[in-house]
Parts: structure tokens; sequence; C-alpha cells
């Protein structure tokens, strides 16, 4: 169950999109957002699928990990299909001589929504493949500097954000830990109704609310041990810096985001 | 409840960059009734090992069978298993979240199904077993001290009767008081209640006191097996394992090196007392001096 959770996962190896640099990654993955919405006639699709995939072939992550990453969500993509499909109005479905509650409509539209979320979380996942926390975050920083000057609090953000994602790892083995010795003292987590299930959650929760307490604690004794302040005067181990990788991506993404508008303006 | 272990293999995360073969074709028998020392350095796949043996894991490949009953095939009944086999984790007191002691250990109990008489009785009959005192009862863990939370954690799965025992590390980061009492419990308990008990640990003191058989686990596959003065004779093997013999073991060598007629399977430092001052009582008498 656990083991299923991968967005947010670093994967440590050397591709072109590994070594471009966070700043340049989070604007195209914005871009490519919009690009993903800006799509309306088949060609646009075909275009902005096929340019997801050579993202994720780019990034040298195998493809079985971007699929693994969809399967927790593959419950909303079929819940939505479901609804768009029964609740879009147009031309009833026939089947077997039978008009059914489905519409053609519904269909096509279903269709373009698990596309859209499927490619959202793809390339979404591409930025975490490619990119681990500590430097995702210094990008997440740099990007936001423009703003400290109105009075964001961009380092205590930044330095919020890396220590939650730091965490995550640390708390999924901590919950997984827990669980073990829940269940080998005869928990049972995986059946039972909704209510049973919910209740069979609290010697997991509580033991993990604790130490998360304790983490935050020895962590503020250790950053405060060793005169920790936060601030602009801090410098870095391994500044990020912009390389021709970057400007090579950003002209192909432009030259994409271009032709789409052409195909959204010309078909 | 005697355990065999048939080819055992585990791979975590299989087919990602951080896959690991966590144990290599793993053979293991372990009579009923034993008292068995696993060591090993981190990482060594000892804790691997343990969490197969109830269920926790399951094999990439292999077989294990506990009793009767073969754990690894699909559709075996993990509720039963669980109640058979009681597994303590590593730092067991931070899995206590009741509001009272008397609750938490009487959580295993109650997942079991037994009725209030029964469970009562176990909690009662499992703080015993442990030294803590029913004038505890209802106190919160949380105000107990370090090593009275690892009491109640290690009553909360005696109290659930098993048949063996697995231990991860139960006397790590606890003083040498709450140490020694802590395994003198475990060892009654042993006596007592005529368990399989295995106990995990890399202190080689502690196993070396505890246990009748040592199992050395290195980098996934089982290295040494042995009773512990064959295992602690073979200390070159140990060093290169990033393991270590005794420290009373090392002086005994250090003494022999240097003359003194001393027996080699000398490991705990009881036995150690004893040969030495014997010795030395031997010697004065030799030479007709008084005490």
């Amino acid at each position: 169950m656990l083991k299923d959770i991968t967005l947010g996962q670093f994967f440590p190896i050397d591709s072109p999109l590994h070594r471009m640099d966070p700043r340049t990654k989070i604007l195209l993955l914005i871009l490519h957002i919009v690009a993903i919405f800006l799509a309306n006639n088949t060609a646009g699709y075909v275009l902005v699928t096929l340019f997801t995939l050579m993202i994720m072939l780019l990034s040298r992550v195998p493809l079985k990990m971007y699929f693994r990453g969809l399967k927790p969500i593959l419950f909303v993509i079929i819940f939505t299909a479901v609804l768009n499909i029964f609740l879009t109005p147009g031309t009833k479905i026939e089947l077997f001589n039978y008009e059914t509650p489905m519409t053609w409509e519904g269909l096509v539209l279903a269709g373009k929504m698990a596309l859209r979320l499927v490619l959202l979380i793809i390339t979404s996942s591409a930025l975490t493949y490619t990119t681990s926390p500590i430097i995702l975050t210094d990008g997440i920083e740099k990007l936001l500097s423009p703003f400290a000057k109105l009075g964001l609090p961009t380092y205590e953000l930044a330095m919020m954000m890396s220590i939650a994602i730091r965490f995550i790892p640390t708390l999924i083995e901590e919950t997984d830990k827990i669980m073990k010795a829940q269940k080998a003292r005869g928990a049972d987590f995986e059946s039972g109704s909704v209510i049973r299930r919910v209740k069979a959650l609290a010697p997991m929760l509580i033991p993990l609310f604790i130490s998360a307490f304790r983490r935050a604690d020895e962590l503020a004794v250790a950053m405060e041990s060793r005169c920790y302040q936060g601030g602009s005067k801090r410098t870095r181990l391994n500044e990020i810096h912009f390389a021709s990788v970057d400007y090579v991506a950003a002209a192909i993404f432009l030259l994409f985001f271009a032709a789409l508008i052409t195909l959204r303006i010309l078909l | 409840m005697a355990i065999e272990i048939q080819g055992l293999n585990y791979v975590y995360m299989e087919g990602s960059p951080f896959e690991k073969h966590a144990l290599k074709d793993v053979n293991l028998t372990i009579g009923d009734g034993e008292f068995v020392g696993i060591i090993g350095h981190t990482g060594s796949g000892k804790s691997t090992l343990i969490q197969h043996l109830n269920g926790l894991l399951q094999p990439s490949s292999g077989t294990i069978k506990i009793g009767d009953m073969v754990i690894t095939e699909k559709g075996a009944d993990m509720k039963k298993l669980r109640q058979k086999v009681g597994l303590v984790f590593q730092y067991p007191e931070h899995q206590l979240f009741e509001e009272t002691i008397y609750k938490d250990i009487s959580y295993g109990p109650k997942n079991m199904g037994l009725s209030q008489d029964e469970i009562d009785e176990r909690v009662r009959e499992a703080m015993n077993y442990v030294g803590l005192s029913e004038k505890y009862m209802n106190r919160s863990p949380f105000e107990l001290s370090g090593g009275q939370k690892r009491r109640v954690a290690i009553a909360g799965v005696l109290a659930m009767r098993p048949d063996v025992l697995i231990l991860d590390e139960p006397a790590a980061g606890l003083d040498p008081a709450g140490r020694e009492e802590i395994l003198t419990q475990i060892r009654a308990l042993y006596l007592e209640r005529k368990m399989t008990v295995l106990f995990v640990s890399h202190s080689m003191e502690d196993v070396a006191r505890a246990a009748g058989r040592i199992i050395v686990m290195n980098q996934g596959s089982v290295a040494l097996d042995g009773k512990p003065a064959e295992i602690f004779s073979q200390a070159e093997a140990l060093r290169s394992m990033g393991l270590d013999v005794p420290q009373i073991t090392r002086l005994i060598d250090e003494l022999r090196r240097r003359g003194i007629s001393l027996d080699s399977s000398i490991y705990t430092i009881e036995k150690a007392k004893a040969t030495i001052q014997m010795m030395l009582a031997n010697k004065m008498n030799r030479e007709g001096k008084e005490c």
C-alpha cells in the first residue's frame, strides 16, 4: 500500500532533464499545464500527448514508474469519467436497440478529461522524478525571491517546505513500522466496515503524531545548537545556474507552445 | 514450536534503482524451546528475517513452516500465526498509544477476541512477567521512564501468550541497569514458559550471556551458526563481518597469548571470574600462601 506512493519521489539517475535548472523545469511545467488545457482539437491533443511522451523518454525514468504513480489517482479518473459519460447532455448511446443514459458527447468529454488528468500527473511526476527535493526548494525560493521585497518570507517558506519534504519518507517509514508493530499485536487495518477501519487507525495515528512531535523537537534543538539563523545572508554549497540545456529546453518548449496555439487558431 | 526456513529470498523494491537483495537463500531450522541469538552488522538482514516469521513480510521465494503451519502459502491464517509468534520490535515503546497501561497491554488480547476475564488475567500475568507492579495499571504509559515504557510494550506482546517470542534489540538505548533487568526477565520468562526465543542484537555480551545458540548473519546470508563457544572462537571471521567477540573473550585470549593456561571457551564475565579465581586460589595453595 505505502509502496505505491511515488509522487514526490526523486529518481537518482542522469538525464538531460536531471541536468536542467529547477527554475526552468518549474516554469516549463506551469506552461505545460496551460498547454494541456489549451489543446481543444484532435491535432492539439495528439501534439500534447506526443510532447509529454517525449518528456517521459528524455527523463530516462522507467515508464513503469510513471504508471505506478497513476495508480493512486485511478479512482478519481474513473469517477470523473463515469460522471461525464452519464451527465453530459447530448445524443444517447444505443446498445442492443435500448437507449442507455450514456451520451456520445459524454464519452468524448470523459476521454478528454481522463487524458488531461493523466498528462497532468505524468508531467508533474516528471518534475519530481528528475529533481531532488533540495534542489526543487532552492528553485522555488529563487523564483519567489522577487516577492521578498514585498515582505513575503520566501526563505522561511522554502525552509519549511524542505523540512516537510525531507520528512515525508521518514514518516512513511515510521508509519510502516508502527503498522507492522500493531499488526504483530493482531491489529486489522484491512477488513471490516468503514467505521471499524477508521477506529483501527487510532493505534497507528497516535504513535505517529507523538513521534512527529518528538522529531520536530529534536530537529529544532539540533538547528538551534548549530546556531541556525535564517535569512538572506546564508550561502549555499551548490548554487544553481542556468546552462545550455536550459536554453535548448526553453527553445524547444516555446516552439511546441507556438505550434499548439497555431493549431488552436487554425483548426 | 519449531521453525523451519527453506530457501528464503527477499528482494526490497524489486525493479527500481533502490533494489536490494536483503535475504539470500536462508536455510534454518530452529527447534522447539531453543534460545537463539541472532547477530549481524547493520543491514545484514536480521530484521528482515524476523519480520518474515510472523508474516509481516512475504518472501520473494522460499518457504517457512512454524509448528505445522506453512505460513508462506496463500491464504495462511495470519491472525492465528500472530498469536503464536510474538514479535517485539526495536524501540517498542514508540508504539504505545492508549490512555492507560492496562488498556495498552490488553490491545493484543482484545484483537484476539478473548473474553474480558481472560484479558484481565493475561494483562496481570504479563505485567507480572516484566516486573511492573499492579499499581501502575491505571497510569498513562507516557508518564513512565524509557525502561518502564519498554516493559509495558513487551508485556503487550506477552499478553498474547505466544509460543515463539522474537525480540529485536530489546535492550537498545537503555542504561546498564535497565539492560540488565530486561535481559534477566527475558531469560527467566524463557525458563518458566518454555517458549522458543529469538533474540536479535548486535551486542556480543548480551547474546553471549543469554543464548544457547548463535546465528551470525552477514550480507543477507547465514554466515555462522553454532554454540556460543564455537562462534566466539572464530574471532577473525567475526571481525571480517564487522563484528567482534565479547570483551571478556578478548581478555582471555590475551592472557592465553601471554602463557596463562585458560579454557578458550570462556565468553561470560561470570565464568571468567570463577575460572580466574579458582586458578589464583590453586596457585596460592601451591605456593603455600594464605589468601
